[in-house]
């Protein structure tokens, strides 16, 4: 078991006058360069009469179960904004973890001082992709309170003395809780996909007959951890739709005024629901 | 005892008591979930969608132990 080589740092591969280029970087840019080329693909297919093609078919139906989780928090009017970046993120998130769990990325790579440094690495298992992406959110969250309430309307929510004692210890709290997030979201996302890559280059080292090196036997215990990457590729989509999900919870709770004044009825009630059932 | 020993020690403690709460949530969430199907099965689809998400904010508690296992023994 001793020739595994795990490293929460992304190991770096090339330098750039002084910028080092790490690996989960270069996995980055060819995630990006994977997401632009489909973007260019899809768009190219995209019919306006006759029947749709069957690229438009499945990105549409893509789209609407991504639609639908952001208009169940946000309403018909207030989601158009968000859908495009929730949809970014979806597809980085969820590319960028799948991207660990193709066979030899991470193992292709050169030695450098008797360690081994693999090219290429998922960009979620580097801190600081996750950590890139918990700031985006954070500011789309913060961009929609500025927006909707006014700069001092969203102050108003955190430093206020209002409710009195109680109101104003309570602001900071949630004052505190919104940087909070920014720590849960890209630990939740790290811990759970660099876990799984971590899980599945143990099993692997653990599944070799030791002592039949040259043999055929050496390559029998290679579909074992096949089990795990395919949990893996749920994890990953089920990481994606949390991180998403609750962006969008966020975002719609950052636009609502505070709670202890006189409880006005709230603008966006009537864009909720399509008006079919009385909602009384 | 070394150092090194320490930190396997501490890595798999680490680990094994960040579990137990986690576990549990996620077992209440759950049965609530399951039960809140049983009553009302028309409503699953938002049901199981809370419930995921939910579970989700609960397993980040057992994946804030691990990183920390891991930064212990790694770092």
């Amino acid at each position: 078991m001793a020739d595994i080589h795990i490293s929460i740092k992304a190991e770096k591969i090339a330098e750039f006058g002084g910028f080092d280029f790490t690996n989960a970087m270069l996995g980055s840019t060819i995630i990006l360069a994977v997401l632009i080329i489909l973007g260019v693909v899809v768009q190219a297919s995209i019919k306006k009469e006759g029947r749709p093609s069957k690229i438009q078919l499945a990105v549409e139906s893509f789209y609407q179960v991504l639609d639908d989780i952001v208009v169940q928090s946000l309403g018909f009017k207030s989601a158009r904004k968000y859908v495009g970046l929730v949809i970014v993120l979806f597809l980085y998130i969820v590319l960028g973890s799948w991207f660990g769990l193709i066979p030899g990325v991470l193992n292709i790579g050169f030695y450098e001082h008797d360690v081994f440094v693999p090219f290429t690495r998922a960009p979620t298992t580097d801190l600081n992709a996750t950590t890139a992406l918990a700031i985006i959110a954070f500011l789309t969250v913060q961009y929609s309170g500025f927006s909707s309430l006014g700069f001092f309307g969203y102050m108003g929510k955190f430093f206020t003395v209002k409710g009195g004692a109680m109101g104003s210890i309570l602001g900071l709290f949630e004052l505190i809780s919104e940087f909070i997030r920014l720590i849960s979201w890209s630990f939740r996302l790290f811990g759970n996909i660099f876990a799984g890559e971590v899980l599945i280059v143990v099993l692997s080292s653990l599944t070799k007959f030791s002592g039949s090196e040259g043999s055929v036997l050496n390559y029998i215990g290679v579909p074992v951890p096949s089990l795990i990457i395919m949990l893996e590729f749920l994890v990953a989509i089920i990481q994606a739709y949390v991180f998403v999900n609750l962006m969008t919870v966020f975002v719609s709770m950052a636009a609502e005024p505070a709670h202890h004044e006189d409880h006005k009825p709230k603008k966006s009630m009537t864009d909720k629901v399509q008006p079919i059932v009385n909602n009384s | 005892m070394t150092a090194e020993t320490f930190k396997q020690l501490a890595f798999a403690i680490a680990i094994g008591a960040g579990t137990i709460g986690p576990g549990i949530g996620i077992g209440l969430i759950g049965s609530a979930g399951v039960q809140a199907i049983g009553r009302n099965p028309q409503a699953e689809n938002k049901i199981r969608a809370s419930a995921i998400l939910f579970i989700a904010f609960a397993e980040a508690l057992a994946i804030f132990a691990l990183v920390v296992g891991f930064i212990i023994n790694f770092v």
